[in-house]
């Protein structure tokens, strides 16, 4: 809201400069956003919260900065010159919505003469930003700067029998409004019409057809209060935002509008002339009823934490209108009808505090405070975040959208399976996630693309899955994902480290599953439980995202589980007495023998002694047949009880031959 | 037999000098003082001499012993140096180290830890809430009427008529309360989302932080205290900070947040950088918290414009396009 100071000094007489001006609303809770300084007048340009509607006129400002500065509050006189001609002979209003529309006044105005708007109006007016029309218009505009209240000026000569008619539009009804804009009205929202139809929508913006020009000589002036939401909800469904919807969505004064209709006829008069029938013609279904709110000092102190002395918060009450009388420790306040925010005591403290300065209420040395537990959640994601960081992962944050054609491949339902937000509100990629590695993928394609390689991003968010049952939320996990450029084994290696980072002793075994998404994968399992996946992607996923020769690697887990695995106290285990002896194992397999059966064989019958096997690497070519495989396997033994002989180890290392030749056909490579 | 004693000593130094390879010193240990080499030997044979001679022939052959061994040492030393020597790379300690490839935290989360780690010390815990919400807790509960602009369709991310994305971290602060029962100190961290047109200090998706306090006997005055401690640790304990009024649905009174802070020119202003208040006792009502017995108050502020200030960013999507090179600066 831009202020004239030389425009705000019609109501109040001040010695402030314009910077402690701009101070003081600062202060009192309307921080300046800029300040132009102009000829003969500076211009601050204030914030005013969306509860303080009463402060979009200079009047209002000027009645906060007097309760600030112990300054009085000068209204303008309002003296009309009335004609013999009574107005309710010339107009009739008729409310059929008096929930939208609390009250509705019109007055006439007979014989102006449209022209040029007066200099010194024309002026305030440019000053705080409205372009000068005409003086009518003017002058409704100037009303509107100084009381707040938006009044609109009909050509009476187009209004119909003279009839205002406030409804909800017909279904199928347009207008043109002023500033040329085809609106196609809808049934709930408000409109102005006369027997002939809309003339305009209501609190939003005028009719062209009713406009007024150079030709009008009598006008229907309107002053009233519209509902807030149904006047916000049609400027923004018409897309047409307007000085007035502006403030009528932060509510009116309803009590004031028909001192804003005689002051808007008072300006209109003076700007073009013409004579205002006598009386108004008021349909007042809302009638205003006087709030009085209780300010319990004790309460005061309470919320506060200070006392502020009971004369101060008297003389601020008084000053802002509340008509304060002291009783019982008690200041008992009746609520102006400009202050629809204030209706409980809670407001009245912040009025007193606002305008006692918060500066005022002191800081102390020191917090009380009570020791809590680090929290878990946290302390895991700064753990697991840096022992992904040693592995070279870096953190990333992507957006929760997705889009269909990458939702789909991560999912076997389809992007249909998937929440997604409003297309008012997001057109495109308004899917939410139910996968990270799309995102992931993403980045990893991003950064290939400028050549930051080697790349490894994980990230921690939640997933979304449509609520099941009688819930209405949907089930958030959040989860952890993992992409590089690398291949499975590193991968596999990190999500072991990982987990074994949440508890050491975790049985973690990666089982080969059919992922959608992937070209060879595995559920990864924790003591037999799945808490994720992992995977070379597939070709789609590659055309996707335009991988050429090269298919990255994922994973995604669980993060809600690897929050409450459960962790017993950590047991530390003796260091071995005695040394161990290794023996490397060549063998030769068919190609399809998996890993994870030459374990399972070694181990079935395995002696005490075996303390480890390891894979140590895989051989195709030369000396191997087609179809077949050399895989080298590393066994650790050792007896806890004494130092093993070679000849003992030879005896423990027959049988696992023998079991790996008949389990999965292997035969001993001999180099 | 004194003499033979003399001669293999001077061979066996004669010997010594052409040796000029540690492969022919070794040849010349084996064949003079080796188990079976020519000057162990000698002592072997003192003791089939007769009384009188051996005390002579045993001190000779213990100092031939000795003159042998001391100059193979010392030429075995040489040699050995020698070859080192000959051999000998340049170390070169200007050469670079080899790179350790190390990732990073994010820097909304790095920012977050350091938030999450003062208030921790200051006693606070942590809570999560959903990011997917219901009007319940997002508006109504939180005392944002029907009539407020927040409310708008156009100005939130709905999924039916009533989910939507959380729009605030406050919605939080009712979880909570609805959970707890006073004394409550939390923080609540989280994505928070707003339709907005995306430039550079515009994104529709970002981090907010809330803090909330309530308990008997809560005043500004500690909120106040609290906030000052938080911003001196945070920012400096230089800081200028200033409240200011404002308006927030769900405190009241409510406070604007300023910090005095430098900018790119080296002038200063005042610089928004959170919203605060006493809870609303519509929001206590909403939650079932006694209003009359209990005070509280709430502080909230986004993390991306705190990591931008501190770093010097000056475009809010560099923190979400997650390119290496942005990443790796922190």
């Amino acid at each position: 809201m831009k202020i004239s100071l030389n425009w705000l000094s019609d109501y109040i007489e001040t010695d402030l400069g314009p910077e402690k001006i701009a101070d003081v609303l600062s202060d009192l809770g309307f921080p300046c956003e800029s300040m132009d300084f102009l000829e003969d007048d500076t211009v601050i340009d204030v914030e005013v919260t969306s509860n303080r509607g009463d402060c979009l006129g200079h009047i209002g400002v000027a009645r906060e900065l007097a309760a600030a500065t112990s300054g009085q509050l000068k209204m303008p006189v309002v003296e009309l010159e009335e004609s013999d001609r009574n107005v309710s002979e010339l107009a009739k209003v008729e409310i059929a919505e008096p929930d939208l529309c609390g009250r509705y006044t019109a007055r006439v105005i007979e014989g102006v003469t449209v022209g040029p708007a007066p200099e010194w109006m024309a002026r305030r007016l440019e000053a705080v930003g409205m372009r000068s029309v005409s003086n009518v218009v003017d002058a409704t505009n100037y009303a509107m700067m100084e009381t707040g209240q938006p009044p609109h000026a009909f050509d009476y000569a187009k209004i119909t029998d003279g009839r205002i008619i406030v409804r909800k539009a017909a279904p199928g009804e347009r207008l043109v409004s002023i500033d040329g804009s085809q609106c196609d009205l809808n049934p709930d929202m408000l409109v102005i019409t006369d027997p002939g139809g809309p003339v305009a929508i209501a609190g939003v913006m005028g009719g062209l057809e009713t406009e007024v020009g150079d030709a009008t000589t009598n006008i229907l002036l309107e002053d009233a209060y519209f509902d807030p939401v149904s006047i916000r909800t049609t400027s923004r469904r018409l897309a047409l935002p307007s000085e007035a919807a502006y403030r009528f969505e932060r509510i009116v004064d309803i009590e004031m509008i028909d001192w804003a209709s005689r002051r808007t006829c008072q300006l209109i008069a003076l700007a073009a002339g013409g004579k205002v029938a006598a009386g108004v013609v008021d349909a007042y279904p809302g009638k205003w009823a006087a709030k009085e709110v209780t300010l319990r000092l004790a309460r005061l102190k309470k919320v506060l934490g200070i006392e502020v002395p009971r004369d101060e918060a008297m003389r601020i009450l008084t000053a802002l209108s509340f008509q304060p009388v002291f009783e019982a420790e008690s200041i008992r306040c009746s609520v102006p009808s400009w202050r629809s925010d204030v209706y409980r005591e809670a407001d009245l403290i912040e009025e007193v505090v606002r305008v006692y300065g918060y500066n005022k209420v002191p800081t102390e040395r020191k917090i009380q405070i009570e020791v809590v537990p680090v929290d878990k959640r946290q302390k895991m994601t700064e753990n697991l975040g840096a022992y992904l960081n040693g592995c070279g992962f870096y953190e990333t944050i992507s957006v929760t959208f997705t889009e269909n054609l990458v939702a789909e491949l991560f999912c076997p339902d389809g992007f249909r399976g998937h929440l997604r937000v409003k297309d008012e509100s997001r057109k495109s990629a308004n899917l939410l996630r139910q996968s990270l590695i799309g995102s992931l993928l993403g980045v990893l394609k991003t950064n290939l693309n400028v050549g930051n390689r080697p790349c490894r991003v994980f990230e921690i968010a939640d997933t979304f899955l449509p609520a099941d049952g009688e819930k209405s939320l949907p089930n958030e996990e959040a989860r952890l994902a993992l992409v590089c450029d690398s291949d499975l084994r590193d991968l596999c290696g990190v999500i072991e480290g990982l987990i074994k980072n949440v508890r050491r002793d975790a049985q973690i075994a990666f089982v080969p599953a059919e992922l959608s998404w992937a070209e060879a994968g595995a559920r990864i399992t924790v003591d037999g439980k799945a808490v994720g996946e992992v995977a070379v992607v597939s070709q789609a996923v590659r055309d996707k995202f335009d991988f050429k020769d090269f298919a990255p690697v994922a994973a995604e887990l669980s993060f809600q589980w690897l929050l409450s695995m459960p962790c017993g106290p950590l047991k530390v285990k003796p260091i071995p007495k005695y040394p161990a002896i290794e023996r490397d194992l060549s063998i030769i397999i068919d190609e399809d023998i998996r890993w994870s059966q030459i374990v399972e064989a070694v181990r079935a019958k395995a002696a005490p002694e075996l303390e480890d096997v390891r894979f140590v690497g895989v051989y195709r070519g030369k000396g191997i047949p087609a179809g077949r495989k050399s895989l080298t396997l590393s066994l650790r033994f050792r007896d806890e009880d004494g130092t093993l002989t070679h000849e003992a180890v030879d005896a423990l290392e027959k049988p696992i031959v023998e079991v790996l030749s008949q389990a999965v056909n292997a035969e001993l490579r001999t180099v | 037999m004194l003499e033979e004693f003399e001669q293999i000593s001077k061979e066996a130094l004669t010997d010594l000098k052409r040796v000029s390879s540690l492969k022919e010193l070794e040849d010349f240990r084996i064949k003079y003082l080796g188990r079976k080499g020519r000057v162990t030997r000698l002592l072997g044979r003192i003791g089939k001499l007769s009384r009188e001679d051996k005390p002579r022939a045993g001190q000779l052959a213990n100092r031939i012993k000795n003159e042998v061994t001391e100059a193979f040492e010392k030429l075995k030393a040489a040699l050995a140096s020698s070859k080192a020597e000959q051999s000998k790379e340049l170390i070169d300690v200007t050469l670079p180290g080899i790179p350790v490839e190390m990732g990073k935290a994010h820097v909304i989360t790095q920012t977050l830890n350091e938030l999450l780690e003062i208030f921790g010390r200051m006693g606070f815990g942590v809570a999560y809430g959903p990011e997917v919400e219901d009007e319940w807790h997002n508006f109504i509960a939180l005392n944002i009427g029907p009539e407020h602009p927040a409310r708008d369709p156009i100005d939130n991310f709905y999924i039916d008529d009533n989910t939507l994305l959380r729009s605030q971290t406050s919605t939080i602060q009712i979880r909570v309360m609805e959970k707890t029962r006073p004394p409550i100190r939390v923080v609540a961290p989280g994505r928070v989302y707003r339709p907005d047109t995306v430039d550079a200090t515009h994104m529709y998706m970002f981090h907010q932080l809330e803090a909330l306090v309530v308990d008997e006997g809560v005043t500004m005055v500690d909120m106040k205290t609290t906030i000052e401690q938080f911003i001196h640790t945070f920012f400096g304990p230089q800081t200028k900070w200033r409240f200011r009024p404002s308006f927030f649905p769900f405190t009241e009174p409510s406070a604007e947040v300023d910090l005095l802070l430098e900018g790119k020119d080296g002038s200063e202003s005042w610089v928004e950088m959170g919203g605060c208040g006493m809870v609303d006792p519509n929001v206590f009502d909403a939650v079932g918290i006694d209003s009359e017995k209990y005070t509280g108050w709430a502080f909230g502020f986004g993390i991306e414009r705190l990591a931008m200030r501190k770093y010097g960013i000056t475009d809010i999507r560099l923190l979400f396009e997650n390119d290496l090179r942005f990443l790796s600066q922190f």
